[in-house]
């Protein structure tokens, strides 16, 4: 099974910066990790890849600093990795990230099963796993908890909803966005940290991606446009309510009836 | 694989009015479609266009029929057995059709795991924007470009967005983010059946769902909320918290760390890998409030934070904090709140 798994670079940090004139999110300077959700799809894909043979590659776009994370997924156990960057890509909303996304997935030869995280902590719009399928035309299953079975051109899994999960099955090649509930993700051995300190990943630009339409691409294909960021309202500082828990429970009655 | 072609877009001077996605689940509507037919009937009045309501499902003529109660000018319909239980494909490409005949200025959707399972593969397909965990939706001062604000970063900053160039513009819509609309007596609006495309039929297959929360609603759409952490003890303490969420007519939420520790299912966790939640009160019992759970609950309109650490961080949130022991504080709580 040819496994290739979607893995975003963001910011260590609670509060992201961004660029007043562009919009744009500052990455400079910022401490920059793997998407947590997006180790636990690195994970999946190493197990399916333990049981069924196969590779595994992880592929991100994003800034030269991205490595990082690509070497993070060797460290794991990832086969390969890609590496698409190139500044025609900067300032890609989800929908331009995902037209490229899939264009780099096209050019790894047979793939079998794309994963990736069902989203991503700085942005959270969950869409690029669901457009990089709709993009390749290929089916998606998303919130995937757990694959049930997976072999012979086709997969049934659960996919978490609101109230609990769906059973679904899909032929593959599929793409699958997968929850925290699906693995525990291992850390990285001695022997994979030290082939990634050495691996250097593929570089691919926007002229090796096949059927690229520049109009759609970067920040001049993208669709969205952040005028204006601004910090949240502070709550209002709270009360304390002491006592012996009766007296509490009164006070806090009298306080939300209020 | 095959790449799909470049979409055919809406011109923007034929888009006008506003649509929203009415969800149903289980032939009920979500809470969320009657917030975004409030929200739809306010910016259509604004703009002096119609508003339009879709509803896709098997069977889901009752449903339709109830939207008429809600204001919508339009209810389209897409009813089909493919549609019955929720698949991406079919959902997507119903969409698309009735948009593309349709031609709003806007669509809204209600952020759920539904739409966020389709309405990107839509937005696609129409090459039209998305926004998505929106907070906020208000019309720029022209009348011309929908403002879109949502939170970045677990809410610690938040973005105004803007599609100018492509129509529909596409918002994705968090619960319980604005005034539902009231119902009417009298059903208005005009029906409007629409067929499912015929190249709509799903590659994948749905099998069976199981429902976790059994009777409770979901928690993205409740009202109060309580919720246990790992200071609550043992799966057996959920006991006690339910009792809480029943005195206080809410549903039982849970952090991480409970639910990692096998306590009470996934359903109900709270936080950057669980739910976002914006509940009237949420009472949080012996959870310590880190980033990752306060990015779920942070903006309840009322915190309840019971913690036997005064330092515990989820004190700087609380409008009202609790220091003392779970076991004792949430019982006594219980019977206050059953004396009424
Ligand atoms: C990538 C990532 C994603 C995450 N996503 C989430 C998420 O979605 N949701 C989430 O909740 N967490 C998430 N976490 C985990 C998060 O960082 C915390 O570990 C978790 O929220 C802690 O849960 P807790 O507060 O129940 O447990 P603890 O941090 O152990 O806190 C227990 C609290 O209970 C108090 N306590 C103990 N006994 C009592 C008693 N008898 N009476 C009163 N108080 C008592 C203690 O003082 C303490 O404050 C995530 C972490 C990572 C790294
Ligand atoms: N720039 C990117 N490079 C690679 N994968 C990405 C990128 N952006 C998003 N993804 C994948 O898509 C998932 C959902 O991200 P998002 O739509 O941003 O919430 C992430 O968890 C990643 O697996």
């Amino acid at each position: 099974m040819n496994i290739v798994v979607l893995v975003k670079q963001v910011i260590d940090s609670n509060d992201g910066k961004f660029d007043p004139a562009t919009g744009l999110l500052v990455r400079a300077g910022q401490p920059a990790t793997i998407n947590a959700l997006d180790e636990y799809a690195v994970e999946e894909a190493l197990r399916l890849k333990e049981k069924l043979g196969g590779t595994v590659t992880a592929l991100t776009m994003g800034p030269a600093g991205a490595v990082e994370i690509l070497k993070h997924a060797v460290a794991m156990g990832a086969d390969e990795a890609v590496h698409l960057c190139d500044d025609a890509l900067a300032g890609s909303d989800s929908q331009a990230t995902a037209h490229a996304l899939a264009r780099a997935v096209l050019t790894m030869g047979e793939v079998d099963l794309v994963l990736c995280g069902a989203e991503s902590f700085e942005g959270a719009t969950a869409s690029v796993g669901v457009a990089v399928a709709a993009s390749l035309g290929l089916p998606c299953v998303t919130f995937v908890k757990k694959i049930e079975e997976i072999g012979d051109g086709k997969a049934i899994v659960q996919r978490a909803m609101e109230e609990g999960y769906d059973r679904i099955e899909t032929p593959l090649p599929a793409v699958m966005s997968v929850i925290k509930e699906i693995n525990e993700p291992r850390i990285s051995s001695l022997k994979g940290k030290m082939r990634a300190k050495k691996y250097a990943p593929k570089t691919l630009g926007v002229a090796d991606l096949p059927e690229a339409a520049p109009e759609r691409l970067g920040a001049v294909g993208s669709k969205t446009r952040v005028v204006r960021t601004f910090p949240p309202t502070p709550r209002p500082s709270g009360v304390k309510i002491e006592g012996e828990p009766d007296e509490m429970a009164e006070k806090l009655f009298a306080a939300l009836k209020g | 694989m095959q790449l799909t072609n470049d979409p055919e877009t809406l011109a923007p001077a034929d888009c006008s009015g506003v649509c929203i996605f009415a969800e149903q689940r289980h032939g009920k509507l979500a809470s969320v479609s009657l917030e975004l037919l409030g929200e739809g009937r306010r910016l259509a009045d604004a703009l002096g266009q119609p508003l339009h309501a879709v509803v896709l499902g098997g069977g889901v003529g009752p449903v339709a029929e109830e939207v008429r109660h809600y204001g919508a000018d339009r209810v389209h319909v897409v009813d089909d057995a493919a549609l019955e239980h929720f698949q991406a494909e079919p959902y997507a490409a119903a969409l698309v059709a009735v948009v593309r005949q349709v031609k709003p200025a806007i669509l809204l959707v209600g952020q759920s795991n539904v739409t966020r399972s389709f309405v990107p593969a839509v937005a696609l397909a129409l090459g039209a924007g998305l926004v998505g965990g929106c907070t906020q939706v208000a019309l720029d001062d022209a009348k011309q470009n929908l403002v879109q604000t949502r939170p970045a970063f677990g809410g610690t900053v938040f973005a105004s967005v803007l599609t100018e160039t492509a129509r529909p513009q596409i918002a994705s819509v968090r619960p319980r983010m604005f005034e539902p609309a009231a119902r009417l007596d009298a059903p208005a609006g005009e029906i409007v059946a629409h067929s499912l495309p015929d190249d709509a039929a799903p590659r994948t297959k749905f099998l069976d769902s199981v429902d976790e929360l059994g009777d409770a609603v979901d928690l993205t759409e409740a009202e109060v909320i309580v919720s246990g952490g790992r200071g609550i003890g043992g799966p057996e303490a959920f006991a006690m918290i339910r009792e809480l969420a029943d005195a206080l007519g809410g549903v039982v939420g849970a952090s991480r760390a409970a639910v990692d520790a096998g306590w009470i299912a996934y359903s109900h966790q709270v936080g950057q890998t669980g739910k976002i939640v914006k509940p009237r009160v949420y009472v949080a019992c012996g959870i310590s409030g880190a980033i990752q759970h306060q990015v779920g609950m942070r903006s309840s309109d009322t915190i309840v934070a019971i913690n036997r650490d005064p330092e515990a961080p989820i004190f700087k949130l609380a409008t009202y904090g609790l220091v003392g022991d779970v076991k004792q504080i949430v019982p006594a709580l219980t019977r206050r709140f059953l004396k009424g």
